[in-house]
């Protein structure tokens, strides 16, 4: 960002730091928990599996990605310059298509379904240093995880299951369900609405408990392959939007 | 002042309040309408009495079969089947009795249907009645009766048959949509039939509100012929709807695309123990976090 950009941040950022002027005569409840839902678009590097050849059969099935919701809730464990935390996060997604006729690759009437549930584990660092000391409403933070994620593949409103010819030419029925293991890293930007409504946010902590609200949005990089394995790659890069609730 | 204008307000309340209703109920099962088809001439029907008597009862209860409407007492050509003295009844407070079909006023009359001829349905009332009062031998009594008649009803109509309105070919399925389902119907099946064979088979029963039905383990590029029948409470069965044809067909979705294509991902429970472990890691990092927070 060139120079002047910076002076203009910084004009419109100032006026709204003086929103955040601390009331002395009130104390804010302790912070413990950060609570966020937030949604994106996700898709699976599936296509991205080099035994493919080239071959998309994701995108071919269904598209682009499918829309993707999760809930994660972060424990405050350290508090002295920003916030440090361990969450743990749940998150679904589905997108349907249409079969394709075996031999004319017509689409048939017959609908198909993918469907995800990511699991993580977060360690998550928030610095918050300078948005409850110097009143920029602006927080940048980092997250680490380890993760896995449950994947089906239905037809018909079932389990979709193939029939695969073994080498020794013996026909073994494979299911399309799973898990894969992975990790993911997050880099993301809040902004603390508190100084949009300094009082309703104090009233929103005496009277509820919610210490500060935040909007934000976060890039995932995430590689979900059973660390190297060469078959699904449930990982993706992709941007999430929310709302964040410090408790 | 205040203090009369309050009492004056307050009583009719209180007097109000101190008024419970004298009841009779009749029920077969618990319920008030009974539904039989056209074989259950010969069936007795047992069903149950219950009152609530607030006050004394100043007349017997009585309780009648009618094919008209229930009045205060039985008519002319009503079949009586309960008849107990008002101080009998009050303090048994519930019984039963019984009821042969065949025997029903309808089908004694001086002209009498055929009981189960078919496409008629015949609806019996069981009606019933007693008188209440404060003082039997002074001031005007209530008659009380069943707030909804109990109707025993012989129904040999068949229902109609329903449309199909298509067939759609899935992977060794066919997926059949209907229209037009007769309202009395309460379970609907589907026959089958591959070609060269004679017969069709059934399948079902489903639910006569399931628009779609799936049929499943069928063969692949086989032409089947399908038709529907319903059948009401009563257990009449419509005649089959017109036939229809389907042809399941082969079909691939996302994950035989995906395996054709020389993807190497075979799922199953290979990893079923990740979730779980994720859980155990979170929970366990949890847990020693629950200490307090460190400032």
């Amino acid at each position: 960002m060139t120079s002047r950009g910076w002076l203009g941040l910084c004009l419109v950022l100032l006026p709204l730091g003086a929103f955040g002027e601390e009331d002395a005569t009130l104390r804010a409840s302790p912070r413990t928990t950060t609570l966020e839902l937030k949604l994106g678009s996700y898709t699976p590097r599936i296509d991205q599996e080099s035994g493919l050849g080239g071959a998309t059969p994701f995108s071919s099935t269904y598209g682009g990605g499918l829309l993707l919701g999760e809930l994660e809730l972060d424990h405050h464990l350290f508090q002295a310059f920003g916030t440090a935390a361990v969450g743990l996060s749940v998150g679904y997604g589905e997108k349907f298509g249409r079969a394709t006729v075996v031999g004319t690759g017509e689409s048939s009437t017959e609908m198909v379904g993918f469907k995800v549930l990511p699991l993580k584990v977060w360690a998550v660092y928030r610095l918050d240093y300078f948005a409850f000391h110097h009143n920029i409403p602006l927080v940048p933070y980092l997250k680490v995880g380890l993760a896995h994620a449950r994947w089906w593949a239905t037809k018909g409103g079932a389990i979709e299951t193939v029939e695969v010819t073994q080498p020794d030419g013996s026909v073994t029925t494979v299911q399309g369900f799973g898990g894969k293991w992975g990790y993911a890293g997050v880099a993301g930007l809040s902004f603390l609405l508190d100084v949009l409504e300094p009082r309703l946010a104090k009233d929103g902590d005496s009277d509820i408990g919610i210490n500060h609200s935040y909007l934000f949005a976060e890039y995932v990089y995430e590689e979900l392959d059973d660390f190297g394995g060469n078959a699904f790659n449930l990982g993706s890069r992709r941007w999430m939007f929310g709302l964040a609730l410090e408790l | 002042m205040r203090s009369i204008l309050l009492a004056l307000t307050l009583t009719p309340l209180v007097a109000g309040a101190q008024v419970v209703s004298s009841s009779l109920d009749i029920k077969v099962g618990g319920r008030t309408t009974l539904t039989l088809g056209p074989s259950s001439c010969d069936t007795v029907v047992q069903a149950t009495w219950t009152t609530t008597v607030q006050g004394l009862a100043c007349t017997p209860l009585v309780i009648w079969a009618t094919a008209g409407d229930c009045g205060d007492s039985p008519g002319s050509g009503d079949l009586k089947l309960v008849d107990l003295t008002a101080a009998t009844f009050p303090a048994q407070g519930t019984g039963t009795f019984t009821a042969t079909v065949k025997n029903l006023p309808a089908y004694t009359a001086a002209t009498p249907k055929t009981c189960g001829a078919a496409n008629e349905t015949v609806t019996h009332k069981l009606c019933g009645a007693f008188s209440v009062a404060a003082d039997c031998n002074f001031g005007s009594k209530t008659v009380v009766k069943p707030a909804e008649p109990f109707k025993l009803t012989v129904d040999a109509v068949k229902p109609s048959a329903p449309n199909i309105e298509e067939v759609v070919p899935q992977d060794k399925a066919l997926v059949v949509v209907f229209t037009d389902v007769d309202e009395s119907a309460t379970q609907l099946y589907v026959e089958v039939r591959a070609p060269g064979e004679v017969d069709f088979v059934r399948k079902g029963p489903f639910t006569s509100t399931q628009l779609r039905v799936r049929l499943e383990a069928l063969e692949n590029n086989v032409p089947y012929e399908v038709r529907a029948l319903v059948e009401d409470e009563a257990g009449n069965v419509s005649d089959p709807s017109s036939a229809s044809t389907g042809t399941p067909v082969d079909t691939a979705g996302f994950f035989e695309a995906y395996v054709a294509a020389g993807g190497s991902e075979r799922g199953g429970c290979a990893a079923g123990p990740g979730a779980a472990m994720v859980w155990g890691a979170g929970l366990l990092l949890l847990g020693l976090a629950g200490k307090r927070v460190r400032r």
